[in-house]
């Protein structure tokens, strides 16, 4: 089991802040934060997790909007990116379904 | 080809409205290195063991150790795509298949995705790969034959609904062409069939799905493919998806299914070595300690699950199932228990099957030996797990005895309770021929004149091994095994050259279903050697003898 040791630095970051009661997190988003969202996201991560969140940010562009956050091994995502992929996923699958069951989507075929 | 814009926009705006902004939430780990099939991740701290993951290139994989500073998962799938440092997304689900009518008539891969030409398939719904095997309240003892067409096995090792029979012998000695012409002869009897293909050659696997395709067999069976080819965590878990994939029609349904593992020696083997790649301990013949349990869980997954009875009005609609007597009766006793409370209703009321209960999985798992050694490690484990074997021999087989059933040492008793009593008599008779055969066989070598006695035994071995020959694909009735084993053991062959008893068996069976179909009816109905149709029978083969041999 090879860790990098940045991946040692951070463990050791991780279990120091938590002593002091603060935690790491890492905001991804497709613009810069600002004041106010920074001090929502710490408003919410507070209240979530009990302890003082310190912000890694991280601009994105690929994200399109919204907010990826990671605390830890829990990673929530919110943003416009992934909310795509999903819908495009769905709209496929019930496109593929409803082509199974005999719906017609092309004008020559016949129907099932 | 045009595409109907319309309705496709229509669709997609349906989609679009529909789509509500919830966010993802997921545990993550990161791939600390990759390889030989196996990957060791950081992170995903609430894996749970058996926990179904999703490498960042979706390729799926499944949490097998949990160590103290990381995860030990196999990947179903190539391990090319994923890179040391890329996320792994835990689902918090247990690894599962689709299942359901759908599937029935494919080929697909241990995960149920197609692998054959037609198209994607939209399941009804998803099992669990692993479940627990149904408890002791939930069974019934077997009691209804599942037929394999084939003479030696149907009169000697016989087969019954739910139980499990081991296919065990050399290689290349006929373990597949069984279990495949079985499989073949389940065809309009409403049983689906399940037949998982582990660690064989694409080109084996081909060949059987072409064979099961030609007779038509592809529109009751299942084909879940892992080839040689396939990543050892697919050859591991094909023969529990397989079972998954049967046990829907068994629970859902209350339907017969029949399941071959072909062979559980790969899929021991792909266990091993992803064990020993994630550095599980090395046990008897470097495999790992429990490998009995492997197999075990999956074999008391096959059972005949007990039905169960209401009692009500005849009058009811065919939806209702709320029992008059507040009871449920289950199994057999329960059968009995509700025929007897019927008795005093049975005017207004009758006995109804609650629907999706019963059905049962039969398992026909194959395991190759080396050298006819059958006390080595993993032949005697499954030996152990199944309720009979059918053993097959090399020398049987070059000595041109196909299928190569060694009749003395293949068992299965649970199979023989569900035997008629017609073919029972006339399996015990062949028993006893050819056990009194074995004894006088060495003589035959000596060359020496022998006493009439022997003589006669020697001979009616020798027609009775001929007549339990049977060609491939080719499936003979019950009722007509019944004719052919009862002119056999009544001695009618054992005047006859070896060459002839093969024609003389088909012309007779032909001649009794052309000429003397009422026999053929009695026998099927009643199952039955009564003293009157034994005469009848008697009768028809002398005559059918003697016009034999004059055309001969």
């Amino acid at each position: 089991m090879n860790l990098r040791n940045d991946e040692i630095v951070s463990a050791i970051r991780d279990e120091i802040s938590g002593y002091a009661g603060e935690i790491e997190i890492k905001v991804r988003t497709a613009i810069p934060l600002w004041h106010e969202m920074r001090t929502a996201i710490q408003a919410v991560v507070t209240g979530w997790l009990g302890r003082k969140p310190i912000l890694i940010e991280e601009v994105e562009p690929g994200l399109i909007g919204g907010i990826v956050i990671r605390v830890g091994d829990i990673e929530i995502d919110g943003s416009v990116l992934t909310r795509l992929d999903k819908l495009c996923a769905r709209a496929t699958a019930r496109g593929r379904r409803e082509a199974y069951h005999g719906q017609d989507y092309i004008e020559d075929q016949p129907s099932a | 080809m045009k595409f109907r814009i319309d309705k496709i926009a229509d669709a997609i705006k349906e989609e679009i409205s529909r789509y509500a902004g919830e966010l993802e939430i997921a545990q993550i780990g990161r791939v600390l290195d990759v390889g030989d099939g196996i990957a060791r991740i950081y992170g995903l701290s609430g894996a749970m063991a058996g926990e179904m993951i999703v490498f960042a290139n979706d390729t799926i994989g499944q949490v097998f150790n949990l160590e103290e500073n990381f995860i030990g998962a196999v990947i179903l799938g190539d391990d090319v795509g994923i890179k040391e440092g890329d996320n792994v997304r835990g689902t918090g689900k247990v690894l599962s298949v689709p299942v359901g009518e759908e599937l029935i008539g494919r080929v697909v891969d241990p995960l149920g995705r197609p692998i054959d030409d037609g198209g994607a398939i939209d399941a009804t719904d998803h099992r669990p790969v692993e479940i627990p095997a149904p408890g002791i309240a939930d069974r019934e003892p077997v009691s209804e034959p599942l037929t394999t067409g084939i003479k030696a096995i149907d009169s000697m090792a016989p087969i019954g609904r739910g139980q499990r029979e081991l296919i065990i012998g050399d290689r290349k000695t006929g373990k597949t062409t069984i279990a495949v012409d079985t499989i073949i002869n389940q065809k309009e009897r409403g049983i689906v069939c399940v037949y998982v293909a582990i660690g064989q050659k694409e080109s084996t696997i081909a060949a059987v799905v072409d064979a099961l395709r030609e007779h038509g067999a592809m529109d009751h069976t299942i084909v879940v493919a892992a080839g040689s080819g396939s990543a050892a965590p697919l050859q591991y878990i094909a023969p529990y998806a397989g079972c998954a994939m049967a046990e829907y029609f068994m629970y859902a349904q209350g339907r017969d299914t029949l399941c071959v593992y072909d062979d559980l020696s790969k899929q021991a083997e792909a266990y091993r070595q992803i064990s020993l790649l994630l550095r599980r301990p090395p046990g008897r013949e470097v495999f790992p300690g429990d490998v009995f349990y492997l197999h075990s869980r999956l074999l008391e997954r096959s059972a005949k699950r007990a039905t169960r009875w209401v009692i009500v009005p005849r009058s009811a609609p065919d939806e209702a199932f709320t029992s008059v007597t507040g009871k449920e009766y289950v199994g057999v006793p329960g059968l009995h228990e509700a025929e007897r409370d019927l008795d005093d209703l049975s005017e207004t009321h009758e006995l109804r099957k609650v629907p999706a209960s019963g059905g049962s999985m039969t398992a026909l798992p194959i395991v190759e030996t080396l050298e006819g050694e059958v006390t080595s490690y993993i032949p005697a484990n499954v030996i152990s797990m199944t309720d009979g074997q059918v053993y097959l021999e090399p020398d049987l087989f070059f000595a041109g005895v196909r299928p190569a059933v060694n009749v003395a040492v293949s068992v299965s008793p649970t199979g023989s309770k569900t035997q008629t009593p017609a073919m029972k008599k006339v399996a015990g008779a062949l028993r006893l021929d050819l056990a009194a055969y074995r004894q006088v066989e060495s003589f035959a070598q000596l060359g020496t004149e022998l006493e009439p006695d022997t003589q006669r035994q020697l001979d009616r071995g020798r027609a009775l091994i001929e007549l339990l020959k049977q060609d491939l694909r080719v499936s003979i009735d019950t009722t007509d095994q019944v004719i052919s084993l009862f002119a056999g053991t009544r001695g009618f062959l054992d005047d006859l050259a070896l060459e002839q008893i093969g024609p003389f068996e088909r012309g007779l069976l032909d001649e009794i279903r052309g000429r003397h179909p009422e026999i053929y009816e009695a026998l099927e109905e009643s199952g039955e050697l009564t003293d009157e149709l034994t005469e009848e029978i008697t009768g028809a083969i002398v005559e059918f003898k003697k016009v034999f041999l004059a055309e001969w």
